[in-house]
């Protein structure tokens, strides 16, 4: 019972950085702001959410999966971060020099 | 040789247990453990021996925990306020760490960590990077994650470059 209030209140803290994520996008001036604000709030996010599923694991296995998903998707989500972040740079040099 | 089994072995460990040992899924893991490998191969530097330390590791994790709740809140702060405030700005950081892993993995952690974002390694070898609020303490939080980086990899300590 306790486990499960538990579990309720990290993903509902989670999905509110999702959300915090998702207006970030929204509101946030530029690209590199966005990016920012995709990388942080989801890391939080989806590491709380996936907290707060480990208290529902039938057994240590399931535990490991979950911890390994929120490794994965970090590691997806940094990378992501830098591919986008670089290319935009180019972009914008690019701009400069011709201007 | 020996180090392409042993990378074959951990991402076919990987799989399976993402997938809870379903072997009719390697259909699909298998062309992607290939892609994985490839990419591996394209790394141009000079290979250099990986060292670990188990207490590193552990001030690691707890540092990252506490810093991406860091970063997750001044996120949420920023986004629920009436005007967002913020104060981008690019910004340039000396690199201790040589071409290769670690240094992907710094890299790769400040853009997780609060307020930075790395761009590219900029033609003088210094760091590029991006700040949400140039006002905060850029140098300090770069400097305490690689710290914690060195600890986490047994390498000495940079204090001096503080």
């Amino acid at each position: 019972m306790i486990l499960d209030a538990l579990s309720v209140l990290l993903l509902v803290l989670g999905l509110f950085f999702f959300v915090s994520g998702l207006l970030g996008l929204w509101r946030f001036p530029d690209t590199f702001a966005r990016l920012h604000a995709l990388t942080k709030a989801d890391n939080l996010g989806l590491g709380l959410v996936m907290t707060g599923l480990l208290f529902q694991v039938p057994d240590v296995l399931w535990a490991i999966k979950f911890v390994l998903v929120w490794l994965l998707a970090l590691v997806a989500s940094a990378v992501n971060a830098h591919l986008i972040a670089v290319s935009l740079h180019r972009q914008q040099e690019g701009h400069d020099e011709s201007a | 040789m020996q180090l392409i089994v042993l990378v074959i072995m951990v991402l076919l460990a990987l799989w399976l247990l993402l997938t809870s040992g379903d072997l009719g899924s390697l259909l699909v893991g298998l062309p992607f453990m290939m892609l994985a490998l490839w990419s591996y191969r394209l790394q141009r530097h000079a290979p250099y021996p990986l060292t670990f330390s188990f207490l590193g590791a552990l001030r690691f994790a707890v540092f990252f925990l506490r810093e991406s709740l860091r970063g997750g809140l001044d996120i949420a702060l920023r986004v629920w306020q009436p005007r967002v405030s913020l104060s981008v700005a690019f910004y340039e950081y000396r690199l201790i760490f040589p071409q290769g892993p670690i240094r992907s993995f710094f890299m790769y952690c400040i853009s997780l960590l609060p307020g930075t974002l790395s761009v590219c390694v900029s033609e003088n070898g210094k760091l590029r990077l991006h700040v949400l609020d140039d006002r905060g303490a850029v140098a300090e939080d770069l400097a305490r994650l690689e710290r914690r980086v060195c600890d986490l990899f047994a390498l000495p300590c940079y204090k001096g470059a503080l």
